[in-house]
């Protein structure tokens, strides 16, 4: 098992607001890893830290088994892609403009995307069905497409690690699940995926492992089965729940 | 809308051309497009007559269309960098004091009653100055979130110290001298600029286009969200300290030589990002033609409507209000 992404004794938050502290996790390639906890516990910021936008109050990660302080922004952009929640205030960029962009690490600080490039954002559009509205603004497509589009840009990036900040806020039902297995596939062809996620259930359809956070802590790792416990989500979402079973598999409800 | 590169851009300066040469046949002794070639030729190949038209055009004329031409095209293209850079549609260079800070700066050195280059160099060092005030600013001010709208309300902030600057100067200056050219400059007027002025202030506006056109692709990532432009391998302070320093100088210099010609920096480039979306390889060199056409158009206006010229501020700003009215109905999609 390969280990790309990893930090021990990790503290995180800014210097006169810490936000967690000791938090050890480590992330393996070929796996989707699932990051759960509450509002507010510290999942954004833990996030932030692994791209190297913030720096650690404490510990420190290592990507590859290199300290991340020693990459430089590009060279960190090679390796980590991050995919934000989809917000607004973008400007009508073109579906493939946006997706273009992931190329940035790959050019100097002059040099503009040439057909190479191009081919690579393509490719990643056409892998996620998006191929018929790259030419239309990104501002005008549905949710799911914008998130899809986000990932794209991930794809283009071409990194082996890509970070996922709730890819399925604000998403209906079905756009969930079919961003979710595309989430798993991309973690099936080598890559290490990280996600953050509210939902218990997803995780327990889609996750290889999971990491779960309480104010700031780490308070469970694991499979998804042996962690994500009636006791477990009782304690981290303050609130009885218990895990039921629905055609042999596990499924979180109020208890 | 996407539109080739090359040949449309060739296709804007050929129009841009067809402008100008009109612009230069208009006037109180009226030309024909043929004398403004004829004399545009003389100045090119050095062999010059003295006949009237290549007085009125070479003398005259040019170095107020030059001036036009300068003006619109550093004004917009420094308003698309900062709407883009800021991620705000609509943010112009007042936005950060710019204006208002090479305003003050003029003023002052009119006020000490300076020769012009002295004017442009302090209208530089103060619009330099308030961004740099502003930027500082934001730094000391801003916790661990939302540099922009720290920067963008220093900028505010600023823009009102300088305007009150202003007003203290207007108050003080000799009513029978300075003040006249005060407030003529405030106005803003494309009147009295003299190739004196245009040598000074071409350089200055090269000098701030030229890294925006060659970061023409990166100024893109720019528009996301802080956090996605650095995970992209972004130095985005950096690259905004550059872009920001870029547009300034191109304002800066120009304010000195026309004053405060509002409205450009904020509705050309919307209309450009109509007609050639928001990529900003393909926004900058529509920016730079339709903000040349638009100040070149209006300036042109205003000396020949009626038979006093108007002052290009005023009549910019009866124009630039309604036509902003309707970039803002028509533009919903040009911003989500």
């Amino acid at each position: 098992m390969v280990v790309r992404l990893q930090a021990q004794g990790l503290g995180i938050g800014y210097p006169d607001t810490p936000v967690g502290r000791g938090l050890d996790v480590e992330f393996q390639a070929d796996r989707i890893t699932m990051l759960l906890g509450p509002n507010g516990c510290g999942k954004t910021t833990l996030f932030r830290t692994l791209l190297g936008l913030l720096l650690p109050q404490a510990g420190e990660v290592t990507l590859d088994g290199a300290p991340l302080a020693g990459f430089s922004r590009a060279e960190a952009a090679r390796r980590l892609a991050y995919v934000p929640q989809v917000a607004q205030g973008y400007f009508p960029y073109a579906v493939l403009d946006v997706v273009l962009m992931g190329r940035a690490p790959f050019l100097g600080t002059f040099e503009r995307p040439g057909p190479a490039d191009r081919e690579i954002a393509m490719a990643a559009l056409r892998d996620l069905g998006l191929i018929d509205i790259a030419e239309r603004p990104f501002t005008a497509i549905s949710g799911g497409q914008r998130q899809l589009a986000l990932i794209a840009r991930g794809l283009a990036q071409d990194a082996p690690i890509l970070i996922m900040d709730e890819p399925t806020a604000n998403l209906d039902y079905g756009n969930q699940h079919r961003i979710l297995a595309r989430c798993r596939e991309l973690a099936r062809n080598g890559r290490a995926v990280i996600v953050s996620t509210h939902s218990p259930d997803h995780a327990l359809a889609y996750a290889d492992r999971v990491v779960v956070m309480k104010a700031g802590a780490v308070v469970g790792a694991g499979g998804a089965e042996d962690v994500l416990t009636a006791e477990t989500l009782s304690h981290v979402y303050d609130m009885p729940i218990r895990v039921a079973e629905v055609g042999g598999r596990p499924v979180i409800a109020p208890a | 809308m996407r539109l080739a590169g090359i040949p449309w851009f060739a296709a804007g300066l050929a129009g841009l051309f067809v402008l100008f040469c009109l612009a230069a046949a208009t006037g109180q002794y009226p030309l024909s497009v043929g004398d403004v070639l004829g004399a545009l030729w003389q100045g090119i190949s050095g062999a010059r007559g003295d006949d009237a038209a290549a007085t009125v055009v070479l003398d005259i004329r040019l170095p107020r269309l030059a001036a036009a031409l300068l003006v619109g095209l550093a004004l917009a293209a420094s308003g698309a960098t900062y709407q883009t850079v800021f991620r705000n549609p609509l943010v112009a260079p007042d936005i950060l004091g710019v204006s208002a800070g090479a305003g003050l700066g003029a003023v002052f050195a009119i006020f000490l009653s300076l020769p012009v280059a002295m004017i442009q160099a302090f209208a530089f060092v103060f619009g330099l100055g308030a961004v740099a005030i502003v930027y500082g600013m934001a730094k000391v001010v801003r916790g661990a979130h939302e540099p922009i709208l720290v920067l963008v309300l220093a900028g505010v902030v600023i823009g009102a110290v300088m305007g009150a600057g202003i007003s203290a100067l207007t108050y003080l200056a000799d009513p029978y001298d300075q003040l006249p050219a005060i407030t003529f400059w405030l106005m803003g007027s494309l009147a009295g600029v003299t190739y004196d002025d245009l040598m000074a202030a071409w350089p200055a506006v090269a000098l701030g286009l030229l890294p925006l056109a060659a970061l023409r692709w990166r100024v893109n990532l720019m528009a996301l969200s802080e956090d996605e432009a650095r995970a992209l391998g972004v130095d985005t302070a950096r690259l905004r300290v550059g872009l920001v320093v870029a547009a300034t100088l191109m304002t800066s210099s120009v304010v000195a030589i026309s004053g405060t010609v509002g409205w450009v920096g904020l509705i050309i480039p919307h209309m450009a990002r109509f007609i050639v979306g928001p990529e900003f390889s393909r926004l900058l060199p529509a920016t730079v033609l339709i903000g040349a056409a638009y100040v070149l158009a209006v300036d042109t206006l205003a000396r020949s409507l009626v038979a006093v010229e108007i002052p290009i501020g005023i009549l910019n700003a009866f124009i630039g209000a309604p036509l902003f009215l309707w970039v803002l109905a028509r533009a919903r999609r040009s911003w989500s």
